[in-house]
């Protein structure tokens, strides 16, 4: 089943699509029909593709599986590299199981350009699963900048009002980011001779190496995640991105700064990584409290989702840093539940919007009268986004709070309080958009979801259910390779951290601690 | 006084050849006139066909010839190989212009074959004077070419001034010559490293003052030419005056053999002044990284738009010989070989911005390009997306391997600096972008663009964005290059 | 997990940076939810407001089984409890408080459903306090009539409701007996059994709870009896008063509606009769649930010998086990003859004291407080951090204000180019004895 590169396949594939797409020729109708369905039956091959390798998945070891490599730049140690383990494999299908929502999700709400649409969908796409399951760290790094170009497209060609704004915006900002990156990838490669990331998991970096090392990654991936204070494009961004660019932003994209920080800053940095774990810590709480208040005050749909990824992102960094077992797992299963209600309350904004036009929660009110269907789908997805038992938000919460209550205590109830504050955004806005009297005319005559948005809802809403009812089989994937990265770090960690803090200025030790 | 024996001809074929050339078309043109403009043009450029293939088969080894005047080695070979390519691709892009815009006359062509003998001399050059001759044939040929259009006044302006500035600058290199000399008591380079290093240090440690003077007048001259920080001057304004094919050869050729003289004159003879001209280099790197991407920011005509961002991108491939080393040397080469693709590329793109017969430079007149050229609007944002060093793109790796020679060297403040100065830069590259996709579409270009530029953007496009595929042979041949230069 | 209790009683935790006692920490946290689940003191303010949805639902989940989901809880932890005296005391505290504190908003609401879900909110108290004083078996007794009687009332009430048009405020009815008698005989059942009036179920059951709580001889024991006496008393006061105003009376609706009054059909009566049976036998047949030595939980609660409550229950003097049920009828003749006898007098009395009466009308302000103190600020904060943090601090400094410090950079550095030939040979020159000028003082 598996002597064929399944990986190389699922990651080109998409690109395959879109160079399809270009070869269309026709009127502007017919290039559109047929960019739409190109486009989608690509993205659910992917799927199918990406399914077969979690069903061939080796679940009793932490080594990478489906292994490729290729020569790349061999004089320079830099090969093609790509694998999956219990870590990345998850994101991959979240990958390819989101891509044909989003398309499906615009199949209607995109009227011009459809072509290059679906093009730059694609090759993101390929961006995209590049980054999951990319080996080297060069090849990784590649993919992980690549897709800006795309997102920028998406963001400025078929955004709203203030796209160019938001568009630069996103793209400045991750370039900035990442250009440390890229500083830090020659650093280690010069170093360790090569960029391959299993070969670079073993290397031992001296403490003070590893603080640079540590912040310039950082550097990347709090712009991503995003961490606060580097959050503020976020909201621009989601806001003016077009339904599923948001899809894509919220479901995705964001998770690669906690991939990297799993694949790259824990296994390879763990000093550094436990010197500057209250540092982080400390932000993520600051996120969590800040983004939440700020989101209760939003009058704008899209941006109070917006600030609320931001506040879950968080919760997910704050499980990231805990070293233990449930705290990385429920990082993981955190994002994984996040990229699926996240990408549904953007189609459920995305629901209205293509009816009324309008982001605003004052444009709408007492939906539930004339959308029922949509008003029950609404609710499930906000219950997960709150984190109630029997959804997926709740798994990943509970978890991650088990792991870091072990740690420290604070960080547990503030984070809590955080969590408490989601109820209150969520229910509130809820309650604004769908309880209430029908008062406005423009909405009397609203429809309620059609085929092909129950098509796309009802994926999203069993997953969660499923997730939230019956998590094993996902964390028995994840759970190998996460005792991995603990012992991991455990091993690697000589007592390191002390060293850094000497290294330091007394004071800046201090106030990290 | 030496026996007089016959020069190793064979080394200086190419040279030779075109020389005899350039005289022989120059007099079929006389005689033909200026309706033998396009038949001139197709024949320069299978003149530097054949000087190519006649470079490649040169010697790869340290070989001198003219009394150790003229070297030739995988150097130079490297660097004339990407000269001719530019120069040839240049004259083809341009011929759909020369004929329209009033340029259609014979001495065109030959004076850009002249120029591309006076670069293939200063690449070869390995005495100072033979680097002065060099230098001073492309010079005078470029300047006559930038003032091309005699009715325009934004042409003549800018030959004019890179005229002047040419002179002073031709007259500081005479001076530093003539330091290095007086205090060496030689003219080639290869004696000049000798003397210095058994010049050895004075009691104090330190180089005789007139060494490091003249090292610094000719650094200055050669900054000129590559248009480094601060005498970088006369190039957003002549790159703005001058017609655009004439800018496009600007961008490509002389930079090329100005960075190789550049390169060979501080390896060679001076590279036991390493430790001194490495502060002016990176002096010079970091101010024209930083100038290259702030002061393009707010420009509204793209060849100014170029001339900034030529700046900075030398500025990035000065990083690499700040270095000094091998590794170094090696990123610079990638550099400027991928530089030269994109820039030719984008000034494909530039000459066909016409709307009625009329010429085009501002950048809002691409406004939405990518409903009305798609096919155009593709290749420019490709090129501005490499440009702005994101990868897969051809422009990331260029900047990898510098950066990557930088932090082997310890400069990471360098090299933070650079990176930094590309993530500002990046802003007016995809600036370009957003007015081709986001804004609204203004008229069409004249179509259709010709089937030259068709093809160079086709090729450069492609090259651009396949580049991370298969990036060996550039890869190869640069690693033997800069090798030379270390013996 | 309450196999290793015992084990673990007596270590500590380090919480919020100090070091606890372990299981009173756990257990002090999970009464918090518990607090909350069951509408206690301080986190009370949502079951009044839930009245709005419709009587069914209030009869189920806001009467019976959801709210009771608390006092399953920590009835089920036991185990853990016991080993928590500290938790214990707290959970006995709060019962207490909130059996009379409810109590004490019941009297002076208007609209029927709210005075029964402060009644459940004040007999959860009870359930609690009972559970505070070891008297497990006492709480769960009490959930389970509880259950009956308080459904009995809400369906009941909903019955009226129906009756009336929908109308809920009891101002607006009255002198309706005659027209549903049935409905008002269920009534007066359900506030039978509520009142503890000895034979109906509620007697049983409250009457060990407050034996407990005095057998169990501490302070807080005393006072949690203390406050379970004086709710009584208003219990029985703000029941009658409801089934007063609610039945007796000129009638104070209007035309239209009492033309309209009817009894339910009997898809809503019999419930009602069903739930009423229990509410009268329920307490006498599940009477071993708190018998002496009985064997009734088996090992699902576990009560520590010292923890002797419920055992002392049964050995209090006669005049503990009499007082609920004397006062019980204080509180019916008071209502009577507040509300039939001399009608003016309740309106008097609040005027008199008006202070009094408006705080408890205003239910003691908590939702006032809660609004000041956190709604308020929560929005405040909310909306500052946006605009200014975000906007003014985060971008400026970030985003745009890079952008802005980069394009000013821009402007400044263009200006260098200014077209003048000598300005730019100036330049040049300038640069290299510049560079001269370094090499010969730094060498």
């Amino acid at each position: 089943m598996t002597d064929w590169p399944i990986l190389s396949t699922v990651t080109f594939l998409p690109l395959l699509g879109a160079a399809f797409i270009l070869l269309i020729r026709g009127d502007e109708a017919t290039i559109a029909r047929n960019s739409r369905h190109v486009a989608l039956w690509t993205s659910v091959v992917a799927f199918g593709i990406c399914l077969l390798l979690i069903l061939d998945f080796d679940t009793t070891t932490a080594e990478f599986q489906f292994e490729e490599y290729a020569p790349w730049l061999p004089e320079f140690g830099i090969g093609y590299h790509l694998g999956v383990d219990g870590i990345s494999v998850f994101f991959l299908l979240l990958t390819t199981f989101l891509v044909p929502i989003c398309i499906i999700s615009c199949w209607e709400a995109v009227k011009t350009r459809v072509r290059e649409y679906m093009i730059a969908f694609l090759v993101l796409e390929t961006m995209m699963i590049g980054v999951f399951s990319s080996l080297d760290m060069l090849m990784f790094y590649i993919f992980f900048e690549g897709q800006l170009i795309p997102m920028f497209l998406i963001i400025g060609i078929w955004g709203g009002a203030r796209r160019v704004y938001s568009a630069y915006k996103f793209f400045l900002y991750t370039l900035l980011g990442s250009v440390l990156f890229l500083l830090a990838i020659l650093f280690m490669y010069l170093q360790a001779g090569t960029t391959d990331i299993p070969a670079l998991m073993n290397e031992v970096w001296a403490p003070a190496v590893q603080t640079w090392l540590w912040l310039a990654l950082f550097a990347s991936f709090a712009v991503k995640l995003p961490m606060w204070p580097f959050h503020t494009w976020l909201p621009d961004a989601h806001v003016e991105a077009p339904t599923a660019g948001s899809v894509i932003l919220a479901g995705i994209l964001l998770k690669m700064g906690g991939y990297g920080f799993l694949r790259f800053s824990l296994p390879m940095f763990p000093d550094a990584s436990e010197f500057f774990a209250p540092f982080v810590f400390s932000l993520s709480v600051v996120a969590v409290i800040y983004t939440s208040l700020v989101a209760l005050m939003q009058q704008d749909m899209k941006k109070l989702i917006a600030y609320s990824s931001v506040a879950h992102m968080g919760i997910v960094t704050i499980g990231l840093f805990t070293f233990n077992a449930q705290g990385i797992e429920g990082g993981i299963f955190q994002m994984l539940s996040h990229g699926v209600v996240s990408a549904a309350l953007f189609l459920i904004v995305g629901v209205v919007y293509d009816r009324v036009h309008s982001r605003e929660i004052a444009s709408y009110g007492g939906l539930v009268h004339r959308m029922p269907v949509y008003a029950l789908v609404f609710m499930v997805i906000t219950l997960a986004s709150i984190g109630l038992p029997a959804t997926s938000g709740f798994v990943g919460e509970f978890l991650i709070f088990v792991g870091v209550f072990q740690v420290n205590t604070w960080v547990a109830m503030l984070g809590l309080t955080g969590v408490i504050l989601g109820a209150a955004y969520m229910l509130w806005l809820y309650r604004r958009v769908i309880f209430g009297e029908l008062t406005k005319e423009n909405l009397k005559s609203i429809t309620d979801l059609k085929m092909r948005e129950i098509g796309f809802f009802a994926p999203l809403v069993v997953l969660v259910l499923f997730m939230g009812i019956y998590p094993k089989p996902f964390l028995d994937v994840l759970h190998v390779s996460v005792e991995n990265l603990v012992a991991q770090t455990q091993m690697a960690r000589t007592g390191g951290a002390d060293v850094v803090a000497d290294l330091l200025p007394d004071a800046l030790a201090r106030a990290l601690r | 006084m030496a026996e007089f024996t016959t020069p190793d001809y064979l080394t200086a074929l190419p040279e030779m050849f075109l020389a005899a050339v350039s005289l022989v078309l120059l007099m079929v043109g006389v005689f033909l006139g200026n309706r033998s403009t396009n038949l001139l043009t197709w024949l320069c450029v299978v003149a530097m066909g054949a000087a190519f293939i006649m470079v490649l088969v040169g010697s790869h080894a340290h070989s001198t010839t003219f009394f150790g005047m003229f070297v030739s080695d995988s150097f130079s070979i490297f660097m004339k190989c990407l000269v001719l390519i530019g120069a040839a691709v240049t004259l083809i892009m341009g011929m759909g212009y020369v004929k329209r815009e009033g340029m259609n006359r014979f001495e065109f062509p030959i004076l850009i074959l002249f120029a591309t003998l006076g670069m293939l001399l200063m690449i070869s050059a390995n005495d100072l004077i033979a680097l002065y001759v060099g230098l001073e044939l492309q010079s005078l040929a470029l300047y006559i070419v930038a003032a091309f259009r005699r009715d325009s006044l934004r042409s003549s302006e800018a030959g004019l001034k890179y005229f002047v500035l040419g002179a002073l600058s031709s007259g500081m290199l005479l001076y530093g010559c003539s330091m290095v000399y007086g205090f060496t008591g030689f003219t080639g380079f290869d004696e000049i490293a000798v003397a210095i290093s058994h010049q050895g240090v004075d009691a104090h440690g330190a180089v005789p003052i007139g060494i490091l003077i003249g090292l610094v007048f000719i650094s200055a001259a050669l900054a000129f030419k590559v248009s480094a920080v601060p005498f970088h001057m006369w190039t957003p304004d002549v790159y703005e005056g001058a017609p655009t094919p004439v800018t496009a050869f600007f961008a490509a050729a002389p930079k090329i053999a100005a960075m190789a003289l550049f390169l060979r004159v501080l390896l060679g003879p001076f590279h036991e002044l390493l430790t001194q001209w490495d502060q002016i280099i990176i002096f010079i790197s970091i101010a024209s990284m930083a100038l290259g991407a702030f002061a393009a920011i707010g420009q509204k005509n793209i060849k100014r738009l170029i001339a900034y961002s030529s700046i900075g991108h030398i500025g990035y491939a000065l990083v690499g010989l700040a270095a000094g080393t091998p590794e170094g040397v090696r990123g610079v080469l990638i550099y400027l070989a991928i530089y030269m693709v994109m820039s030719l590329g984008t000034f494909a793109c530039i000459l066909a911005m016409r709307r009625r017969g009329q010429m085009l430079e501002r950048i809002e007149d691409l406004s939405g390009l990518s409903k009305t050229n798609p096919a155009i609007a593709l290749a420019l944002a490709i090129f501005m997306f490499s440009m702005a060093g994101i990868p897969p793109l051809a422009g990331f790796f260029g900047k990898l391997y510098v950066f990557m020679a930088a932090i082997e060297q310890g400069m990471y403040a360098l090299a933070v600096i650079g990176v930094l100065t590309s993530a500002v830069g990046a802003y007016y590259y995809i600036r370009i972008v957003k007015v081709m996709y986001f804004d609204k579409p203004a008229e069409s270009f004249d179509k259709p663009i010709g089937a030259e530029l068709s093809s160079v953007l086709i090729g450069t496009g492609v090259i651009t964005m396949f580049f991370f595929a298969y990036p060996t042979p550039v890869l190869e041949g640069a690693q033997a290059a800069a090798a030379l230069l270390f013996p | 997990m309450f196999a290793t209790a015992p084990d673990v009683a007596g270590s500590e935790l380090d919480f919020l940076g100090h070091n606890f006692d372990a299981l009173t920490v756990i257990c002090i946290l999970l009464f918090v939810g518990a607090m909350g689940k069951s509408a206690q003191f301080l986190l009370h303010t949502w079951l009044p407001d839930a009245m709005e949805g419709p009587t069914p639902v209030s009869a189920l989940i806001h009467a019976a089984t959801m709210v009771t989901a608390g006092v399953f809880l920590v009835a089920r932890c036991s185990p853990l409890f016991e080993y928590a005296p500290i938790a214990l005391a707290v959970v006995t505290f709060v019962g207490a408080t909130t059996a009379i504190f409810a109590a004490t908003i019941a009297i002076t609401q208007n609209d029927i459903k709210r005075v029964i879900a402060y009644s459940t909110c004040s007999q959860l108290g009870y359930m609690f306090f009972a559970c505070g004083v070891s008297a497990y078996s006492a709480g769960m007794f009490h959930l389970t009539t509880h259950a009956f009687f308080k459904a009995l009332l809400f369906l009941g009430a909903g019955s009226v409701i129906h009756a009336m048009s929908d109308e809920q405020d009891m101002r607006k009815m009255g002198g309706i007996w005659k027209a549903i008698p049935l409905t008002y005989l269920l009534m007066w059942i359900g506030s039978l059994a509520l009142a503890g009036v000895p034979f109906f179920s509620g007697f049983f059951s409250k009457d060990v709870i407050l034996e407990s709580a005095f057998a169990a001889a501490t302070g807080l024991g005393h006072y949690a009896f203390a406050a379970g006496i004086a709710a009584a008393v208003l219990t029985a006061l703000y029941s009658w008063r409801l089934i007063i105003l609610t039945f007796h009376g000129k009638p104070r609706a209007d035309e239209k509606v009492m033309a309209h009054v009817h009894e339910s059909p009997p898809i809503m009566t019999v419930p009602l009769i069903l739930l009423a049976v229990g509410a009268i036998v329920s307490g006498y047949l599940l009477l071993p649930m708190v018998g002496s030595h009985s064997d009734f939980w088996g090992t699902s609660i576990l009560v520590l010998p010292h923890h002797n409550a419920l055992e002392g229950a049964h050995h209090v003097d006669f005049w503990v086990k009499a007082l609920p049920t004397i006062v019980a009828v204080i509180g019916i003749l008071a209502a009577y003859f507040l509300y039939m006898a001399k009608p003016h007098l309740p309106g008097v009395i609040a005027q008199r004291l008006r202070p009094l009466y408006l705080f408890s009308y205003n239910k003691w302000y908590f939702d006032e407080l809660y609004d000041w103190a956190f709604v308020r600020p929560a929005k405040y904060l909310g909306y500052g951090l946006w605009k200014q943090g975000d906007g003014g601090v985060i971008d400026g400094i970030g985003p745009d204000g890079v952008a802005a410090a980069a394009a000013a950079i821009a402007r400044r550095v263009v200006k260098l180019q200014s077209g003048y030939v000598y300005h730019y040979a100036f330049l040049m020159l300038a640069g290299v004895a510049v560079i001269i000028t370094w090499y010969l003082i730094l060498g």
